[in-house]
């Protein structure tokens, strides 16, 4: 337990994870008044539609979750990465060795914080979002009494859980990637490419029924989605269900910390 | 750094009572490149060791081997009398290492520093990282962040770091590196009073004056094999030389004379115009002995010098030459 308090409060008081939290917090409220904006305004009822249904509730919600899971999956792969990679970086992980602490138990625990952080993270800018979407309703001029509806939060914790999880696979990739490299700028420089590589390749439609199951697909959608508003962080593009997302995401999770662990735990530290 | 005061001062355990530190035959390469081959060292309980070596002779990676940083390609290491290998990290509880230069979070304080590594490994309480900052003179700026520190506070927190779990062997690498005078001597201080308690101290440097003044025993490496280990006196001793400085004229004569004692002799020129310096290799107390062999033979030195340093020693047993880079022990923070 006191490694797991002192892994905390090293990132509770590490300045990039308030940065990250509130370039996702920005982003969000950005992208709800953009569509509270562009409400009104549309040449084509098509696209009015479209955009006054993803102001209203509960759809919002989803909107929400949706924009976490994609830019903020995209910042959880970096902020896994600079934790880990720090530690390498720093040359931190040598002092924590040498007194004898088991690497992989460090490894996990260093993990186990970050999911935690970043759980924390996905419920306050949920809130954010969520407030944001309701402002955001409010300017299009549509009611926000659905986002109260008891069936409607009867259903956010489990959307919130999945969320977290996905957040948390997309983190576990490129903390799995920097203890390999044994890098903060590797890491985070091979995750993220990893993760527009995957997103590009959906652009060729024969590959789509196989990246449904790479590792930044399955994150996003391990949300349902309403149908055509697509969810998580690939949009539109096709997606496994969400139940079974959730299963290959808990299995990309698993492995990758597996990674990690194997890697920590063969790995000569010579920095 | 403070000096620890107040406690009465412990025998040191005599000779034989057991090792500290030992290993047989170790050897590490990376890649093709030989690191260690087959390293012998025997490290008594209760003693500051010196652990001495041109760059490249393989202190760093005996370092890293010791505190399961690298695992060894071959031999044996034994630490506190038990046998250690790189998956039995609960041994390194026993000890405190600060390898290479002290890292850490610079965003924490301090104080947070050591809390985070008191977390890990052996388990200390927040009394001890109090107690430690305040043995290193840090007490009062514990609370400050890491990035605030100079180098050289930077230094007395890395040992207070090595000093957290009181270990029973004390591994440092360079532990003067970017102290001021006032924190030498008290890091010496602090050293000492850590040998008097029965602890072991192994200090890997290249502060050659910084060794001779605080080890008791010293190994000396080079190309990853030990060339020379044992007390710092008799190494002293056995190293030591008398020089004449005598008429250059008379410098043959003189170097028949010193030929009586059976030892190397060389000579070379002399600040003073026509005279020449003339080295035997002879233990500092026999100088007497030196002007009475000259005067026997009717030759008068103008001056004699007596004396032993370790770096002497250290650049004949290594040959390597002093470069204009290479520090000369001047105790001033760098960086």
């Amino acid at each position: 337990m006191a490694l797991l308090h002192m892994s905390l409060v090293k990132l509770v008081r590490r300045p990039a994870t308030w940065v990250v939290f509130a370039i996702l917090a920005g982003l969000i409220v950005m992208v709800f008044l953009g569509l509270a904006a562009s409400a009104g305004q549309m040449e084509s009822m098509g696209d009015e539609f479209q955009i006054r249904l993803l102001l209203d509730f509960p759809t919002a919600y989803t909107m929400v979750v949706g924009v976490i899971l994609g830019f903020g999956g995209l910042l959880a792969v970096a902020y896994g990465a600079a934790v880990i990679g720090a530690d390498w970086a720093w040359g931190t992980i040598r002092s924590i060795v040498a007194r004898g602490e088991s690497r992989v138990r460090y490894t996990l625990i260093t993990f186990l914080a970050i999911t935690i952080v970043l759980g924390i993270g996905v419920l306050v800018t949920f809130v954010i979002g969520a407030v944001a979407a309701i402002i955001a309703a409010q300017i299009a001029g549509l009611g926000s009494a659905g986002a109260t509806d008891p069936d409607t939060l009867a259903t956010l914790p489990d959307l919130l859980a999945r969320t977290w999880l996905g957040i948390a696979q997309q983190a576990a990739i490129g903390f799995a990637i920097a203890m390999l490299f044994r890098s903060q700028l590797a890491g985070i420089g091979a995750g993220l490419a990893f993760y527009f590589a995957e997103m590009f390749l959906f652009l060729v439609p024969m590959l789509r029924d196989v990246l449904v199951y790479f590792p930044f697909s399955v994150a996003g959608a391990v949300v349902p989605t309403t149908e055509d508003l697509g969810g998580g962080g690939f949009g539109n593009m096709t997606t496994l269900d969400s139940d079974t997302a959730v299963l290959w995401s808990i299995g990309y999770l698993v492995v990758a910390l597996a990674i990690a662990s194997i890697a920590a735990w063969r790995t000569q530290i010579t920095q | 750094m403070t000096a620890p005061t107040g406690s009465p001062p412990v025998a040191v355990p005599p000779a034989g009572a057991g090792f500290a530190l030992r290993t047989r035959g170790l050897v590490k390469r990376y890649g093709a490149q030989p690191a260690l081959q087959g390293l012998d060292l025997a490290v008594p309980r209760g003693v500051v060791y010196g652990f001495l070596g041109p760059n490249g002779a393989g202190k760093t990676t005996l370092m890293r081997l010791l505190v399961g940083l690298l695992r060894p390609d071959a031999g044996d290491i034994e630490i506190l009398g038990q046998p250690y290998t790189w998956r039995q990290r609960q041994r390194l509880h026993d000890i405190g290492a600060l390898v290479e230069s002290p890292t850490f979070y610079d965003y924490l304080s301090g104080r947070d520093n050591l809390r985070v590594l008191a977390a890990s490994g052996a388990r200390v309480s927040n009394q001890r990282v109090d107690e430690v900052l305040a043995l290193v003179g840090l007490a009062e700026r514990g609370r400050d962040k890491a990035k605030r520190y100079s180098l050289g506070m930077k230094q007395r927190l890395g040992i207070a770091a090595a000093l957290l779990s009181d270990p029973q062997l004390l591994l440092l690498d360079e532990p003067a590196n970017g102290l001021d005078p006032g924190g030498i001597v008290a890091m010496r201080e602090t050293l000492r009073h850590l040998t008097r308690q029965g602890k072991t101290v192994f200090i890997s440097s290249h502060i050659l004056p910084e060794v001779q003044q605080l080890a008791d025993v010293v190994g000396i490496v080079n190309g990853g094999r030990l060339i020379r280990e044992g007390k710092l006196a008799d190494l002293l001793n056995e190293g030591g030389h008398v020089r004449a400085c005598v008429n250059e004229a008379e410098l043959a004569g003189a170097m028949a004379a010193l030929a009586v004692f059976g030892v190397p002799t060389a000579a070379q020129p002399a600040e003073a115009p026509a005279t020449a310096w003339i080295d035997v290799r002879i233990p500092p107390d026999r100088a007497a002995d030196v002007n009475r062999a000259l005067a026997g033979a009717g030759i008068y030195a103008s001056a004699i010098t007596a004396g032993s340093d370790l770096e002497s020693i250290f650049l004949s047993l290594t040959a390597t030459a002093p470069t204009p880079a290479a520090p000369s022990g001047g105790w001033g923070e760098r960086g």
